[in-house]
């Protein structure tokens, strides 16, 4: 059975740098930064006080078929979503079309938004008594009635997969999480649909709005974020040597990838190919990398193989790059055996140094930067870059987005429990 | 990427049920016509309906003897990571699997080459446990204000020290997959299928894909499922779709039947070895059944939460995964089906198995597991195929309890006993109000 090509028709995204991809790739090459001091709550105190935040009024549809758009993760992911669509310039499928049409959409970590739970839990304790020993016995019995409980649907996200099915008419839904490695999971996985023969088109992203009371302490408390709160601007420093840790960001992004006969067939404008994908696990440990970057090559090996590339075909690296310690070291020993002595040739850069890290929205917002990349010839900055790490020695693009002509992309996504996948971007040669 | 197309083959299933650990055990319950819905401890007594089909056995027992990884500790698993666990090494130990050394920072061991070829699908519809941790979590923030509360900021750096780091890391979704990937030695593709009950069909499909796409020899496929713990309990409560509490417990799962009256909570969770059918040769692999279809296929739902909108997706999620096995209607000896005891919802999948089925309608008995031990959400195809394939080894397949009053849209068969025949090819299908349909044909070998 032979192999169809997939490229990329369409790119949306509703990010903190703006919900216009053209527009965030130019912010992002000359270095801007959006990380900042977190205004959706009052950080004081925090361990972490930082944020990438979406701070503008994001346009979308109130209502996709019968799904309400009524919260933050649901309104990014739908408006990527739609943007990605007119992008492409794709109309919804309908009959047995919409049997070779998917939905691949990470969106692991949902609102986690406890403000509705006040309420709740002043009916149920009294401001002054104590919560471990009230009557919860008695909450419940009336809870079907409590207007608050209705809040709960706030803790899952599981109509934003079939909300973008509606939008493009699509008859396979997968909702999938593989934590930071999300984005680029279903990307990978959307691409393995139309590769082997599955469908024709596929919608894949990511979603994630982790800038919560909850998740920020959270995750501060598993020291995976940077606490430079009084200079948030430069907290996100992939590969620097003073680096501590990732900053939360927030946001939805979504690729439109389709066979390449059938893009043709439809007169879409074909931005890249999608050229390769390769998964691994570290299986080694809940919390760290494998250290010696094991798990991590076996993936852009992979994917390199998959393409039907070498390693020395690769221009240039989007990493992964949190920013925390373990990672980029890993990351930076994975780079190398992949690639051998062509690491050392290759520009690496971490657009995570501008936005902090989307999670699940992660892989797909720097797969949308990745095409862009290759279409516009500069290669994305690692901003905050001051300071050589030893053990991250490879060329990382500092501060200043570098001008080439870049054919190859791997893009690089790894995630807690070890999940990791890397996905070959190409230029797309008619 | 190879496109070999190869045979996948299933070497062992695995299932944590409210009868205890294995598909063996909650077969014979089943076969003896037991339910294991009971009522609930308070406080959760009190919440609507009261009982359900909940596993009481300590975790810690329970995967004791069972393949283990360092990282299987209660601090970092929820109870959707428990359930996973105990099914997989159920799973694991029945298929035989060779197990390599697992990887350690401390010893550094090296990592295994046969974790190369080896990865992990598994669904759960959420990972998130703890509602009442999340209100106390809440009461140590909040302030009275003009006109009700609010979160009052300067509070919640003290609030969050209540907590362990682990509690937040082992509240992400992925993580009964990643514990799946250390505890089953997984180098190879490893990924989690959220938000339905499907979702559990959706993993097996996928695995059973990406062994044809030759990522993997051995997938690790499944789900996990619990709505007897209060966070999920009071969700469905509040959308009004839990059975009545003053039903008898045992009787209150019904599906297809004219008393039925909603959603019984219950738990569990279902997994498979799936492997390429000349690698589980090579080893000498027990082979339960050959794998042969998958299909699914998303119909929207007539309104957000609502009922689904007809049979359609079902039908063809069904179709499609018949058309990959190459069989036709007239081939399915056993159907399991969803059955959630939901009046409405239940005449939705019977009319979509009489379109199905047509003229045997009358013949193909109809195995629904949620009778026994309430709604298991994503692990109810994974268990449920487990159940099919003890069926399919011991040829007698369990009778339908509490199917007194069939609904006038059930066309099938029903039996309070035990029936007694061959079966070549067992459809899988799970239909959900997301609108999610999933389908799986397991062919006897």
């Amino acid at each position: 059975m032979s192999r169809q090509k997939v490229v990329v028709t369409g790119l949306g995204v509703v990010v903190p740098h703006g919900d216009d991809i053209d527009a965030v790739y130019q912010r992002i090459i000359r270095g801007e930064n959006e990380c900042g001091r977190i205004t959706k709550f009052d950080p004081e105190g925090f361990l972490c006080q930082i944020g990438s935040e979406v701070k503008y009024e994001v346009e979308a549809p109130d209502m996709v078929g019968p799904y309400t758009v009524h919260n933050d993760a649901l309104r990014y992911v739908v408006g990527a979503a739609d943007r990605a669509v007119k992008y492409a310039n794709l109309d919804a499928a309908t009959g047995d079309e919409q049997d070779r049409r998917a939905i691949v959409l990470s969106t692991g970590v949902g609102p986690a938004n406890i403000d509705f739970l006040g309420p709740i839990a002043l009916r149920l304790h009294g401001e002054d008594s104590d919560p471990y020993t009230s009557d919860m016995a008695s909450f419940y019995a009336q809870a079907p009635d409590e207007p608050e409980a209705q809040g709960l649907d706030e803790f899952h996200l599981d109509t934003a997969a079939p909300a973008c099915a509606v939008l493009i008419g699509a008859a396979h839904v997968n909702n999938t999480a593989s934590a930071c490695a999300s984005g680029s999971h279903a990307v990978a996985d959307a691409a393995a649909m139309i590769a082997r023969g599955e469908v024709d088109v596929a919608l894949a992203g990511g979603v994630c709005t982790p800038v919560t009371r909850v998740l920020v302490p959270g995750f501060a408390m598993l020291q995976a974020l940077s606490t430079r709160n009084d200079d948030p601007e430069h907290a996100s420093r992939p590969f620097d040597a003073g680096r501590d840790g990732f900053v939360m960001g927030e946001g939805a992004a979504v690729l439109i990838l389709e066979s390449e006969e059938h893009a043709k067939a439809r007169g879409a404008t074909i931005l890249a190919e999608l050229a390769g994908w390769g998964y691994s696990c570290d299986a080694y440990r809940l919390t760290d990398p494998q250290p010696e970057g094991v798990g991590m090559a076996l993936c852009m090996t992979r994917a390199i193989e998959s393409a039907g590339l070498k390693p020395e075909d690769v221009d240039h690296v989007n990493a992964h790059g949190t920013s925390t310690p373990y990672n980029d070291r890993a990351e930076t020993l994975a780079i190398k055996k992949a690639l051998g002595d062509h690491a050392y040739k290759t520009p690496v850069s971490s657009n995570k140094s501008m936005f902090g890290h989307l999670i699940h929205a992660a892989g797909a917002l720097e797969g949308c930067l990745s095409v862009k990349t290759i279409l516009e010839g500069v290669i994305p900055p690692t901003a905050n870059y001051e300071e050589a790490d030893p053990l991250c020695d490879l060329d990382y693009v500092p501060n200043t987005g570098r001008p080439a002509k870049v054919d190859v992309i791997l893009k690089n996504s790894f995630g807690f429990g070890g999940m990791n996948v890397s996905v070959v971007y190409r230029r797309y040669e008619g | 990427m190879s496109t070999s197309r190869d045979r996948v083959v299933i070497t062992g299933c695995g299932v944590l049920s409210p009868f205890g650990l294995g598909a063996q055990t909650l077969y014979e319950g089943m076969l003896a016509g037991e339910s294991k819905v009971e009522k609930l401890p308070e406080p959760r007594a009190s919440l609507r309906p009261g009982y359900g089909g909940e596993i009481t056995e300590r975790p810690a027992k329970v995967i004791r003897g069972l393949p283990a990884s360092r990282e299987m500790r209660p601090g970092t698993m929820t109870r959707y990571t428990f359930l996973s666990t105990a099914a997989l090494g159920d799973a694991m130990v029945n298929a035989e699997v060779p197990l390599g050394p697992e990887e350690g920072r401390k010893d550094q061991v090296a990592p295994w080459e046969g974790s190369k070829r080896r990865g992990a699908y598994i669904a759960s519809y959420t990972n998130s446990d703890k509602f009442d941790k999340y209100v106390r979590f809440a009461h140590h923030v909040i302030s009275r204000k003009p006109g009700g509360v609010a979160i009052d900021d300067s509070k919640v750096p003290a609030a969050i020290k209540k907590f362990t780091a682990f509690e937040f890391l082992k509240l992400m979704n992925n993580m009964p997959t990643a514990h799946a990937g250390i505890q089953g030695r997984c180098r190879g593709p490893v990924n989690t299928f959220l938000g339905t009950p499907a979702g559990g069909v959706q993993a097996i499909g996928r695995a059973f894909e990406a062994i044809r796409d030759d990522l993997a020899d051995v997938m690790y496929a499944g789900g996990v499922g619990s709505s007897v713990h209060d966070q999920m309990m009071m969700m469905r409560a509040t959308r009004h779709l839990n059975s009545d509490p003053d039903a008898e417990p045992a009787k209150a799962g019904r599906p297809f039947d004219k008393d039925a009256t909603g959603i019984v909570p219950g738990e569990g969770g279902g997994m498979l070895v799936l492997e390429r059918a000349s690698t589980a040769a090579e080893r000498g692999a027990p082979v339960l059944a050959e794998l042969a279809g998958y299909g699914d296929w998303f119909k929207a739902p007539t309104s957000n939460r609502g009922l689904p909108a007809g049979p359609e997706g079902m039908i063809r999620a069904a179709r499609k995964a018949m058309k990959m096995a190459g069989i036709e209607a007239s081939e399915i000896d056993l159907v399991t089906a969803l059955g959630e005891s939901d009046v409405e919802v239940d005449a939705i999948e019977a009319a979509g198995l009489a379109e199905l089925l047509g003229p045997r309608v009358g013949e193909v008995p109809v195995l629904c597991v949620t009778a026994h031990v309430g709604a298991v959400e994503a692990a109810i195809g994974p268990m449920a195929a487990s159940v099919a394939l003890m069926a399919m080894k011991h040829g007698k397949v369990p009778g339908d309890l509490n199917r007194e009053n069939p609904i006038p849209e059930y066309k099938g068969p029903t039996s309070p006993e035990p029936r007694t025949m061959a079966i070549r090819n067992t459809l899988i299908c799970v239909m959900t109000r997301e609108g999610v349909n999933a389908a799986l044909v397991l062919k006897a070998v």
